[in-house]
């Protein structure tokens, strides 16, 4: 077996400005697909619960329907597909001076569009996690249904939804790797050309793989600290503020037992 | 004791699909008259309660509250049921405490004292937070202000879900079996905030199993069965059970 320690160190110490742009463009993509996909999950996981028949089945029909279709074939199917059928497509705009191109729009559309259909189920879940009587007490007080879906509601569901949507997060993370299949120049496209450049393919390909474990990593150890921000009612110490809910990861970073939160005492 | 009518319930019919749970209650409750609902359980008297405050829909008759037509709305003849916003603020004027308490479990002890006045009243957070610290200390609950609701007792949850309730100021209070969740430990502490807040003329409208606690501070006592009322005196009258055979026999199974 040959390895070429000095090459690996070389990529994976001293990347070069391509890679490190790679590896924002890999970042940004996650993110905004995230953002996307939350805000699709909102919109569709409320469509699922609602009252009106029609919203619900197509609620239900986006859920299945996405979730049925590959990712990779979605990102295809939005940017390549459909300039070929000569339906709209993206195009290229600037943003100040950095050009965001249609295969980077694309990009995050398709992994948005993909991450929405778990994030609608996710949310849901969440929503109706919340117990009736929380929210027959809020109405009881004289909350508004919009009032008590934006301070009882929600803040409860995001307890419910944060860890399963981080998990999201951290798939959609590895994910970002399929948008090279639209030569969006992310960490991963990037590493498979200096690989076939090089015959360096398994140094390249540990290379990439610790790149993600970073950043997958580093998501890890955000979400737990979240994690302990938001359960701050059930653990020992109430841990109120982020520099409280920090220093106790720090201290004892396993996170605490959830226990059943119930109405009676 | 003052005889305007407060709530006035008038055959008050419900139905769940097929199943007739309401079937025509007719009830009164005076300014500042304490009115205690017994009932074996499936009798509807929390159901009745719910009506009140529109947390349940009821189907026929009419309920008042301070002279308004709760629910719904008479347009030439015909009953429109009231928009959401309407039906919000009719609530407004009624303060309701849970067997459960439902407090909100990831707001602090005075966050939930503060949430709906500020949001629903519109009360800046210092006076807010004000009235919060009075009521709190009202109910026996001062020092508890920041801790999480999961941390207290069932009778001292139940005391902040009272306290939580006055914050808004309501005419008047209704109680569903407010003491059939707890401990019988800390059960006298809750009733005892009940009695001190009936000796302040607070009206209030009480579902309970707690025969003493009726017949000491409540006015008058009802007891339902199978969707109506079948006996309604007085207090003082109500539990002289050679009065009632049905009575005596649904009290005797109480103890």
């Amino acid at each position: 077996m040959s390895f070429d320690w000095t090459f690996f160190i070389d990529k994976l110490f001293f990347p070069e400005e391509d890679y490190l742009w790679g590896l924002f463009r890999t970042m940004t993509i996650a993110i905004f697909a995230l953002l996307l996909g939350t805000a699709i999950g909102f919109i569709v996981g409320y469509g699922r619960l609602s009252k009106i028949a029609i919203i619900r089945s197509l609620s239900g029909l986006y859920v299945w329907i996405i979730r049925g279709i590959p990712p990779l074939v979605i990102l295809v199917l939005i940017f390549v597909g459909v300039a070929a059928a000569g339906l709209p497509r993206f195009q290229q705009f600037s943003l100040g001076s950095l050009d965001v191109p249609a295969n980077y729009q694309a990009a995050v559309v398709g992994l948005g569009i993909h991450t929405g259909a778990y994030m609608a189920e996710i949310i849901r879940n969440g929503i109706q996690s919340v117990l009736p009587g929380q929210i027959e007490a809020a109405k009881a007080l004289g909350m508004s249904p919009g009032e008590i879906a934006r301070r009882i509601v929600i803040p409860q569901a995001t307890r419910v939804i944060i860890p399963p949507a981080g998990n999201e997060f951290n798939i959609l993370i590895k994910l970002t790797s399929l948008v090279s299949v639209i030569g969006v120049q992310e960490i991963f496209l990037i590493s498979q050309s200096v690989a076939s450049n090089t015959f360096r393919v398994f140094e390249m390909m540990i290379v990439v793989s610790i790149s993600y474990l970073i950043l997958t990593g580093f998501w890890s150890l955000v979400q737990a600290i979240v994690e302990i921000k938001i359960r701050a009612f059930e653990s020992p110490v109430p841990a109120l503020t982020w520099g409280k809910a920090i220093a106790h990861f720090f201290r004892k970073p396993s996170i605490p037992d959830r226990k059943v939160v119930t109405t009676r005492g | 004791m003052a005889s305007k009518p407060v709530i006035q319930a008038k055959d008050i019919q419900k139905w769940y699909g097929d199943l007739h749970v309401l079937k025509g209650i007719n009830l009164e409750v005076s300014e500042g008259e304490v009115l205690c609902i017994i009932g074996p359980s499936g009798s509807g008297k929390s159901t009745f309660l719910r009506c009140i405050n529109q947390l349940e829909e009821y189907q026929e008759g009419s309920l008042f509250v301070g002279g308004e037509l709760i629910g719904f709305r008479e347009v030439a003849g015909k009953r429109v049921a009231l928009k959401e916003s309407e039906k919000t603020r009719q609530r407004r004027k009624l303060g309701m405490v849970f067997q459960g308490f439902n407090l909100f479990w990831h707001k602090t002890v005075m966050e939930n004292m503060i949430e709906a006045p500020m949001l629903v009243l519109g009360e800046p957070e210092e006076q807010a937070r004000q009235t919060g610290t009075t009521l709190l200390e009202r109910v026996g609950l001062s020092g508890k202000e920041n801790v999480f609701p999961g941390k207290l007792s069932g009778g001292q949850q139940q005391r902040a879900a009272i306290a939580r309730a006055l914050a808004m100021s309501p005419e008047v209070m209704l109680f569903d079996e407010p003491t059939s969740a707890i401990d019988p430990e800390t059960t006298g502490e809750v009733l005892d905030v009940m009695t001190e807040l009936a000796k302040s003329g607070m009206t209030m409208i009480v579902v309970t199993h707690e025969m003493g606690f009726a017949k000491k501070v409540g006015d008058r006592a009802v007891m339902m069965e199978d969707g109506l009322v079948k006996y309604e005196a007085p207090t003082s009258e109500f539990f002289d059970r050679s009065r009632n055979a049905r009575l005596d026999a649904f009290l005797s199974s109480m103890e």
